[in-house]
């Protein structure tokens, strides 16, 4: 399955690039006007005036062989750009992941089970969080941290351990912000459902420990739903990276994703937006493993769920 | 797509409001004696402090980060074109002359020479090595120099070789270079990225892989590359074995990172996670300025922002109608609220921060020019005269630029203001630097928006690519024999002084007929947390290496 979506991705990524109007030479010269004879050795030297085909099954049959290119902005393997990005990416969205999950899930806990005030001002904040777009949530970040306070750098990733997380946690915030909103209301609303159901009346009428009936009778069939909410909004935090990566100015795949598509370095923009299906395809799967480990009637590889 | 516009908001090779210069007589004559000298400070018209120089440097520094408006694409001097590689490459190689922070050349690596009109020598410097030991020879510049002529190396420099037959060793230290005709332009250009001398054996050893993080570079600058990760960041380590005793560099190394979102550059600079930038995309000026922890220096500049006429067939072909253009534009206007008062109102086609020479000549040819003001009366009157009324003109913009976008909406107002219609041809960041690069792609259009700029101190070095008819950005075919003839004199001209005669003399024409319509000319902004100091504020940072100057403030 995956090699397939591999593929038909790269066919539709190679096919856009292509098809859009203009030339990765004009990304290259920055709009300068160059005599006609440096133009045709550029062309040669990057391979840009072969026929599409020609220039897929190229760039396919090194793929095939490890190589997977080389970026002609930079002129160096797209590897060697590829991989401490992709670190950097990596942690970044791993620790909003955890924000994600983490905050989503005791907010919205907290919301079901303690109706009135905290509830009311959990669903309007969430409201408000879940319609914030990543880069306003930058905005508002850095100038309230950064530049006003001073707490937190605004720009990096930062070097050593204790370092990045302080220069990826507002990064972290910004981009989990949304999603962690969302699973919160998702949670609340499947926590009161299930505390509706008669087998929870039922424990509760026979006197049972409400912190038992939360863990076993809620909690566990709301899992479902909540992990299904984490898991997309999960994979989606390695879209929105680009974005949040952008804003603080964090030289990770999803800045130089955006820097590598508009300058139509080919090599490059194949290679991250694979690793980003790939990521995406895997998290989608973990989710999958989850449902079976969460409910035993869930089997993988049958299709009764 | 609000992702993509931020991204690249100014992502602009040539294109961006900037700052330069200057305007009164004193101006001028402080410029003139400032090179060696405190910080003259002038006043401009409309207020703005204009310097040439910034507080010397009391100090040394471990360590400094600089701000530029995205990370470099390759060191190799060819293909070095924009703000950020012309900044970095200038900081680790030399070329053979030097430019100044006033705009005038010095002797560089070597002392240059006209024997006769079309022979020149170049005199090396014994001193001078590379950063591995190696002294320069003639085998290096013959190589630099041929490399940077050859087409087939692809550099971005060969036309200004156009005049030269031969480069040749005629002494252990001496090159001379005979010229077909005389090129009194060759010498500036030799000051700029054309000129910088590489190890030739470091680059064939090297070959396709000179120039990147992979391959690196051997120069001869007061730094030297530390570490390269590609597509970011570049730290430059102190030379301590720099051959320029006077001129050692300041700061033991200097990080350059590539911030292309310009209110994160200035929320860096704000909180002092960079030290310093040459800002180009003025729209965080504002912010800027009310940082306390920031000193904010104005300074002379090559740029100027155009409005390029790219056909002469539509509207735009007759004079008219480029002249009720321009009557049309409010230039004040413009200059105060999108690039926030950075820039003046141009009289004559080019920056005064090109004046490298001849400084009387130039200034007295802008004191007689009226500064460019609206007159929407005569600029209709014009438009009906041509019978161009209700006409239609396509402008090609990018909202994906803000500036681009910003001033093509300004120009959108203009035309329709005198009874012609506008179309505005939006398309992505890249696909507006294509226009400049595929005949083809601006084939629909009648117009662009550019800020761009010559490579040396003189107006003719910018006028030349687009007003004589084999200029590189002479989109339209625009011809006058009268403007190519002075520009040919003075290209030929060996005094500077009647150079500069032979340059007004077809500026003044150029105003006339307006193939390119000036809208303004920006300083260069230069901004420096308040623990640092040094370089100058004009744009001899695109060509000398002045992060060298760049020290603890006192």
């Amino acid at each position: 399955m995956l090699v397939l979506t591999l593929l038909a991705s790269s066919i539709v990524i190679y096919a856009a690039l292509y098809l859009a109007p203009g030339t990765p030479l004009s990304a290259l010269t920055g709009g300068r006007p160059l005599p006609e004879e440096t133009i045709r050795v550029l062309e040669q030297k990057y391979h840009l005036d072969d026929p599409v085909l020609v220039g897929y099954w190229h760039w396919l049959n090194g793929a095939m062989h490890g190589d997977f290119g080389t970026s002609f902005v930079q002129r160096v393997p797209v590897t060697d750009l590829i991989a401490p990005r992709a670190l950097t990416t990596a942690e970044l969205v791993f620790y909003a992941a955890v924000l994600v999950v983490v905050f989503g899930v005791a907010i919205g806990l907290l919301g079901a089970l303690r109706p009135g005030i905290v509830d009311s001002g959990m669903l309007i904040s969430t409201t408000v969080l879940a319609a914030t777009p990543s880069f306003v949530a930058a905005t508002v970040l850095i100038s309230v941290f950064s530049v006003r306070l001073g707490w937190f750098p605004t720009l990096g990733a930062g070097d050593g351990l204790l370092d990045q997380i302080r220069h990826l946690t507002l990064p972290a915030i910004a981009l989990a912000t949304s999603s962690l909103a969302l699973v919160a209301r998702v949670t609340r609303a499947s926590v009161l459902e299930e505390a509706d159901r008669e087998h929870v009346q039922t424990a509760q009428a026979r006197g049972l420990p409400r912190r038992l009936i939360v863990r076993r009778h809620v909690l566990r069939n709301a899992a479902i739903p909540i992990t299904t909410v984490t898991g997309v909004t999960i994979a989606s935090l390695v879209a929105a990276v680009a974005v949040v990566e952008q804003a603080f100015n964090i030289d990770g795949l999803g800045a130089y994703l955006v820097e590598a598509a508009s300058s139509k370095d080919f090599a490059v923009v194949q290679a991250i937006s694979l690793l980003l299906v790939v990521a995406f395809v895997l998290t989608s799967t973990v989710v999958d493993i989850l449902y079976a480990a969460l409910d035993p009637r869930v089997k993988l590889g049958s299709h009764t769920s | 797509m609000i992702i993509f516009s931020r991204f690249r908001s100014d992502r602009r090779p040539h294109r961006q409001p900037h700052k330069a210069l200057f305007c009164s007589f004193i101006a001028v004559a402080l410029i003139a004696l400032s090179a060696c000298s405190g910080q003259p400070q002038a006043t401009n018209s409309r207020g703005t402090k204009l310097t040439v120089t910034t507080p010397e440097a009391v100090g040394d520094l471990d360590s400094a980060t600089w701000g530029m408006y995205r990370p470099i694409n390759s060191l190799d001097p060819i293909v070095a074109f924009d703000y950020p590689e012309n900044t970095v490459v200038a900081t680790l190689c030399e070329a053979i002359l030097r430019q100044q922070p006033d705009g005038s050349l010095k002797p560089g690596l070597a002392t240059l020479k006209y024997q006769a009109p079309t022979t020149i020598t170049l005199d090396l410097r014994p001193e001078v090595r590379f950063w591995d030991g190696t002294p320069v020879t003639t085998a290096d510049v013959i190589f630099s120099l041929q490399r940077a002529a050859d087409p087939k190396a692809g550099g971005y420099y060969t036309e200004v070789f156009d005049r030269v037959s031969s480069i040749t060793a005629t002494g252990p230290n001496q090159v001379t270079i005979t010229l077909k005709q005389p090129d009194y332009w060759l010498e500036g250009e030799l000051s700029s990225l054309a000129g910088v001398v590489v190890e030739k054996r470091y680059a064939q050893a090297h070959g396709d892989s000179f120039g990147t993080p992979a391959g690196g570079i051997m120069c001869t600058g007061p730094y030297r590359v530390q570490t390269w990760k590609a597509g970011g960041d570049i730290t430059v380590t102190k030379n301590d074995s720099y051959w320029d005793t006077s001129a050692q560099a300041k700061a033991k190394q200097i990080t350059f990172t590539g911030v292309t979102d310009a209110s994160a550059m200035a929320k860096g600079l704000s909180s002092g996670e960079i030290d310093g930038a040459y800002v180009q995309d003025v729209v965080s000026l504002p912010a800027l300025q009310r940082a306390s922890s920031l000193n904010i220096y104005y300074g002379a500049s090559f740029d100027s922002d155009m409005f390029i006429v790219t056909s002469l067939a539509g509207p735009l072909g007759d004079v008219r109608v480029r002249r009720a253009l321009s009557l049309a534009f409010d230039r004040k206007t413009y200059i105060k609220s999108a690039v926030h008062g950075a820039a003046q109102v141009p009289r004559m086609p080019t920056n005064p921060g090109t004046w490298g020479f001849a400084h009387g000549v130039f200034q007295q040819a802008w004191d007689s020019m009226p500064e460019l003001k609206v007159d929407l009366t005569k600029a209709r009157q014009l438009v009906k005269e041509a019978g161009a009324d209700g006409k239609t003109i396509v402008i090609g913009t990018s909202t994906a630029i803000a500036g681009v976008a910003l001033e093509a909406d300004a120009w959108r107002a203009a035309a329709e203001s005198i009874g012609l219609k506008v179309t505005l041809a939006n398309v992505s960041a890249n696909n507006y630097f294509n226009f400049f690069v595929d005949e083809k792609a601006r084939a629909n259009l009648d117009a662009l928006m550019v800020t761009t700029y010559g490579s040396y101190a003189d107006p003719a070095s910018l006028e030349s690519t687009y007003a004589l008819p084999n200029g590189s950005q002479n989109f339209s075919g625009y011809n006058n024999p009268q403007i190519t003839k002075l520009f040919g004199e003075a290209r030929s001209e060996a005094d500077p002084e009647q150079r500069a005669k032979l340059d007004v003399e077809a500026e003044k024409l150029i105003m006339d007929d307006l193939p390119w319509i000036p809208v303004s000319a920006p300083y260069v902004v230069l901004v420096m947390n308040k623990r640092v100091t040094g370089p100058p504020s004009t744009f001899n940072y695109m060509s000398a290496p002045v992060m060298a100057m760049l020290g603890a403030a006192g």
